[in-house]
């Protein structure tokens, strides 16, 4: 199943849960990390509900540098 | 003992904040945010590098030293951006604080009016802590105040410009116009800025390049805090009205007479 995440094409298994797809690209999801699934916030409580779908676009966020 | 800076629920000691950017590296970044004596920390959200998913976490590392963090909309133009992202901020790091920036101009990066007072509407509404950084116009501030932001935040002078305060006069209108928090934000060069800011009746200073980009970062954080200090109390004393003329600051009275005798 092909989906996007920060913008790039990635190709995972299905079904696969937001929580899921984040501990497979090796992020710790204790904190400090923000989703948004098409264009809205899933919040931190769903991430273990949220099955992916097909063509779904996921931008992956945290807190960095700035002024 | 001066009475601490009370912006929305939130209660300092320090009257600095200071940006995390654009320094040379984050052992820099930390002594200088100590040297600084501040107690909150401005941060970006942005994407995750995916290449480098572990890599250094900026929140753990300031939140190991107490640090509280207040997020920014940094590079937004559209309403909906900068909304999206306060809510990413506060899904990130469980605030409610939110620095709203919606940049109008890429050359000025001055903010957009309208489009700020769209933005803190709804993001009042969904109950954020707005600090909204906008233009040194007292019409601007009062408006800010009356739809329900915890503080204003002046601009001084453009972005990353080090000019300092280009019309204190506006500042003081301000003062006398908002009783909320009013914290300038952007502009400043060196620790003079900082304390003519507080001379003028800010509640506090933001500032990141003037820190981050001087030749010692540390020691500039250090003038920074002092500077602070310094025009906060100079504040709180009460400074001397301006004359056009002089005044002696000696006695004229029982000068001594030295004259030669006559003859």
């Amino acid at each position: 199943m092909d989906i996007t995440v920060n913008g790039e094409p990635r190709r995972i298994e299905s079904p696969l849960t937001v929580q899921q797809l984040l501990s497979s690209l090796n992020l710790n999801t204790n904190g400090g990390l923000a989703v948004l699934l098409n264009g809205e916030v899933a919040r931190r409580a769903n991430w273990p509900k949220i099955v992916l779908q097909p063509d779904d676009a996921l931008e992956i966020v945290r807190a960095t540098v700035g002024g | 003992m001066d009475q601490p800076l009370k912006i929305g629920t939130e209660s300092f000691h320090s009257r600095l904040i200071l940006g995390s950017a654009r320094y040379p590296n984050h052992d820099i970044l930390l002594k200088a945010l100590r040297a600084g004596g501040t107690e909150l920390v401005t941060v970006a959200i942005r994407r995750v590098n995916l290449d480098d998913p572990t890599g250094e976490n900026l929140v753990s590392l300031l939140r190991r030293e107490n640090f509280r963090l207040l997020p920014n909309t940094a590079g937004c133009y559209t309403v909906r951006d900068a909304v999206i992202t306060a809510e990413l901020a506060r899904e990130a790091l469980e605030t409610n604080l939110i620095k709203l920036e919606i940049i109008a101009d890429e050359d000025t990066l001055y903010p957009d009016a309208e489009k700020l007072f769209e933005g803190v509407r709804i993001l009042v509404d969904k109950g954020f802590q707005v600090l909204p950084y906008c233009i040194d116009d007292p019409i601007t501030c009062k408006k800010l105040e009356d739809l329900g932001c915890v503080a204003v935040m002046p601009l001084g002078s453009p972005i990353g410009s080090g000019m300092g305060i280009l019309n204190p006069y506006n500042f003081s209108l301000i003062r006398s116009r908002v009783s909320l928090p009013l914290i300038l934000d952007a502009g400043v060069g060196t620790a003079s800025d900082v304390a003519l800011a507080m001379e003028l009746g800010c509640d506090g200073v933001l500032l990141d390049t003037a820190v981050a980009h001087a030749k010692d970062p540390v020691l500039m954080a250090e003038a920074m805090r002092q500077a602070c200090e310094a025009g906060r109390k100079a504040s709180l004393a009460g400074r001397i009205p301006r004359k056009f003329f002089a005044e002696p600051s000696s006695p004229r009275e029982r000068m001594v007479d030295t004259r030669r005798k006559a003859g």
